[in-house]
């Protein structure tokens, strides 16, 4: 089956085809909705197989973890040989099984999400088309082929946030998230470029196996440089600071675009990129460090944003970049697999938490401002218990997913050594307030929406509307990810709690290559997963911190969430509403830093736009009108001229060309005669 | 060189300055024509005066003859469309004059 993993990415590019070129064709919306979901579901399924495969086979194919399928010879220049390889290594598969299971329970929410929109077809098409591409990224086996995935689902997500494209704000969304996105992908090829230079292969199995020997040849700042320029592109993909201002925006999709591009899965790209590329980040601690600060930093700002906004998905888009800044944390440390863990679990609940609102959204017919919402618990059950769940999950409260993966974040930053390990500390009391605010902006968007007096009554009641739970298309999947989103943890359990740990061992052939890295170049046996754990454990205990620190940070972790819930969130929202006016006034400064963004698009505003048109306009005016212009005008000018001098020659008169050819020949005789 | 070669390059000489002179001179189209037949004729006169200088026992040539036909042929193609040239004027005006026909002055 391994052989066959181009199937699940065939799939959804077959449905692509079909539902954009015969969908105006189809009569039936149903057609177009179940050529989506099929084609989604064969995809799911050949993960699912893939995985089975891949996880009976892992003892025989113990001596390299890593099956590369070659699907064709592709670009051969020189030195330059790239083929279309995908790579099923553990990292992979637990990509393609989370990108294809979410992607199906969102196609399937979809057939209920737009049933009322014309575009139908149109959006299934696209949709299909980013999963292919989402897959495309993720089994690449060599760089370039992960740039085809990697612009691929840029496109896609460019599509379908301007997908309602006849409203201007929408489409000008779309080309803010293309253009930001440009930034990051400039510097990710020039990454690559770079591993090229100086591996002679982009193909990643050949760079992990290299990578040792390649990095102790070079002078420290090669694999600085590669490390940032690649992160620059996370970065971009990734939505951190400073170019994280696209992802706010791209909400302007329609609601299931937003849980499935712009939470579970596109975004997560540049964690995944990282984590793939870890040799590279292994070896570049400053690097790492400057990961870490800026993933710290980013999460720190846009929870701080995610406080005071008012729009339902917006609140949710800022808490997505907040947590993607937990991952890339997780990764500056060098945690890989919790990064990766912690994009499954968050995959389930954010996708869980969009799709949710999505479905108020419809309820409430198509209004999106929480402080017009209210009380809709009781009309919207299904939707607010799966809600509820996953803010509990978000908000770390055992044992939802959440809680696993966040605390696993917050222990590794606390114990990180090496180099920077002094940082650790601050960078850990930063990540606990980011995962306070956390609690208490899902806390005030769910009590807000769901609890309290309705505040929607005025003006619903005159137009003989009401909230109403959404159809079962949209409830299932639902609560299929609310389940998931309570039970994904327990993929990885920590060691205090009985140490059910699956998915690091399972991860640590491609997470943790640093460990295993001298068995990989000496001979061909990848370090035993179980083991390593057992390493990183034993360095622990040498550290001085013992189970019981362990123990005491998840309480405080789950104490400062709670807190942040029920304590603070809770009576704020419903009994005591209103006791918020009071203090927007008394922190009147700082309300208005979190109310507007930390004024990053004012700043990016007159930083670069307003000099940027300026310079462009001045090009224009000097360098366009002037100079080339000029240019050819000139040579045409020039032209002009000289005919205008030799016209009078041109008489009309035969008689007086015929004494023209008499004088030339006249003179070509005197001419030949006195030579 | 022999008398009659020289002779005949002075003659040749003599009606091609005649033609030329003509062409320069004359105004009505047909002269003119006339005229330039008067150098064509001259030129061949001279391609056979060149020849004879040529030919001898041991060099058989006749290019000379064979160029003066190439342009007695290409002479009559030339004033049959010449000809139709000045016909069709003579449909559109009554005069004709090749000084009024200057449409093409730049």
């Amino acid at each position: 089956m391994l052989n066959y993993v181009w199937l699940a990415i065939a799939f959804p590019l077959i449905g692509a085809a079909v539902n954009g070129l015969f969908g105006r064709y189809m009569r039936s919306k149903l057609v177009s909705g179940v050529i989506g979901c099929t084609a989604l579901g064969l995809s799911f399924l050949v993960a699912i197989l893939t995985w089975w495969d891949y996880s009976t086979q892992v003892l025989t194919l113990r001596d390299s973890p890593f099956y590369q399928v070659t699907l064709w010879p592709w670009i051969h220049v020189a030195e330059l040989k790239l083929d279309f390889v995908l790579l099923v290594d553990p990292l992979s598969v637990v990509m393609l099984l989370f990108v294809t299971g979410v992607s199906f329970l969102i196609h399937i929410y979809s057939t209920g999400y737009m049933a009322h929109d014309e575009g139908y077809s149109r959006f299934f098409s696209y949709l299909n088309l980013f999963v292919a591409m989402m897959l495309i990224l993720s089994l690449g086996g060599n760089g370039i082929v992960m740039f085809v995935g990697w612009e691929g689902v840029g496109l896609c997500s460019y599509l379908l946030i301007g997908f309602w494209y006849r409203n201007m704000y929408n489409a000008n969304c779309g080309m803010k998230a293309f253009i930001v996105n440009r930034i990051g992908d400039f510097g990710m090829l020039i990454g690559m470029f770079m591993l090229f230079s100086y591996f002679g292969t982009l193909n990643f199995v050949d760079i992990f196996r290299a990578a040792p020997v390649v990095f102790s040849g070079v002078d420290s700042w090669v694999p600085l440089a590669i490390a940032l320029f690649l992160f620059l592109g996370a970065i971009g993909k990734s939505a951190q600071m400073p170019l994280h201002i696209w992802l706010p925006d791209a909400m302007a999709g329609p609601t299931p675009v937003s849980a499935l591009i712009h939470a579970a899965t596109m975004v997560t790209a540049g964690v995944y990129m990282v984590a793939r590329l870890n040799p590279v980040f292994t070896a570049a601690p400053t690097a790492g460090f400057v990961v870490a600060l800026i993933g710290v930093a980013t999460a720190f700002v846009s929870a701080s944003i995610a406080l005071t906004q008012n729009d339902i998905k917006r609140v949710l888009a800022y808490s997505t970049v907040s947590q993607l800044g937990f991952m890339f944390l997780a990764c500056g440390v060098g945690a890989y697999w919790v990064a990766i863990f912690h994009v499954v679990t968050h995959a389930f609940f954010k996708a869980c938490l969009f799709l949710c609102s999505g479905s108020v959204i419809h309820g409430m017919h198509d209004e999106q401002d929480t402080r017009v919402m209210g009380g809709l618990a009781k009309y919207m059950p299904w939707t607010y218990a799966t809600f509820v769940i996953s803010t509990l999950a978000i908000s770390g409260i055992p044992p939802l997913a959440g809680f696993f993966s966040k605390d696993e974040i917050l222990w590794r930053v606390a114990v990180w050594q090496g180099q920077f390990g002094p940082a650790a500390g601050w960078l850990w009391a930063l990540a606990l307030i980011t995962a306070f605010m956390t609690a208490f902006y899902m806390g005030r968007v769910t009590f807000k929406t769901f609890l309290g007096k309705p505040r929607w009554t005025a003006q619903y009641v005159e137009h003989h509307k009401h909230p109403h739970e959404s159809r079962p298309a949209m409830v299932m999947p639902l609560a299929v990810l609310a389940g998931l989103a309570c039970v994904a943890g327990f993929l990885g359990m920590p060691k205090w709690l009985g140490g059910f740990n699956v998915i690091e061992p399972f991860l640590a052939p491609s997470t943790a290559m640093a460990a295993a890295a001298p068995a990989e170049v000496g001979g061909a046996v990848a370090g035993v997963p179980a083991e390593h754990g057992e390493e990183v454990h034993q360095a622990f205990i040498t550290l001085g911190s013992t189970m019981a620190t362990e123990v005491a940070f998840a309480v405080l972790s789950v104490l400062v969430g709670l807190i942040g819930l029920f304590v603070l969130a809770l009576p704020m929202y419903t009994r005591r509403f209103g006791v918020t006016e009071g203090l927007k006034q008394r922190l009147r400064p700082l309300y208005l830093l979190s109310f507007n963004k930390w004024y990053f698009d004012e700043i990016y505003h007159h930083a670069i736009v307003i000099p940027g048109t300026a310079f462009a306009y001045t090009c224009w005016r000097f360098f366009d009108l002037k100079v080339v212009d000029g240019i050819v005008n000139g040579v045409a000018w020039v032209l002009g001229a000289i005919g205008q001098l030799i016209r009078p020659l041109q008489t009309g008169f035969v008689r007086n060309y015929a004494l023209y050819m008499l004088l030339g020949a006249v003179l070509f005789i005197v001419f030949n005669l006195f030579k | 060189m022999a008398a009659v070669v020289c002779n005949s390059l002075i003659l040749s000489g003599v009606l091609f300055t005649m033609g030329v002179l003509g062409v320069m001179v004359h105004r009505h189209p047909v002269v003119i024509f006339m005229c330039i037949e008067l150098m064509l004729n001259a030129a061949n006169l001279a391609l056979i005066a060149f020849n004879r200088h040529q030919y001898s026992e041991n060099w058989l040539t006749y290019d000379g003859q064979v160029y003066a036909f190439i342009v007695i042929a290409i002479a009559a193609a030339e004033v049959a469309i010449g000809l139709a040239i000045i016909v069709a004027l003579f449909k559109r005006r009554t005069r004709v004059d090749v000084d009024e026909i200057n449409l093409l002055r730049g």
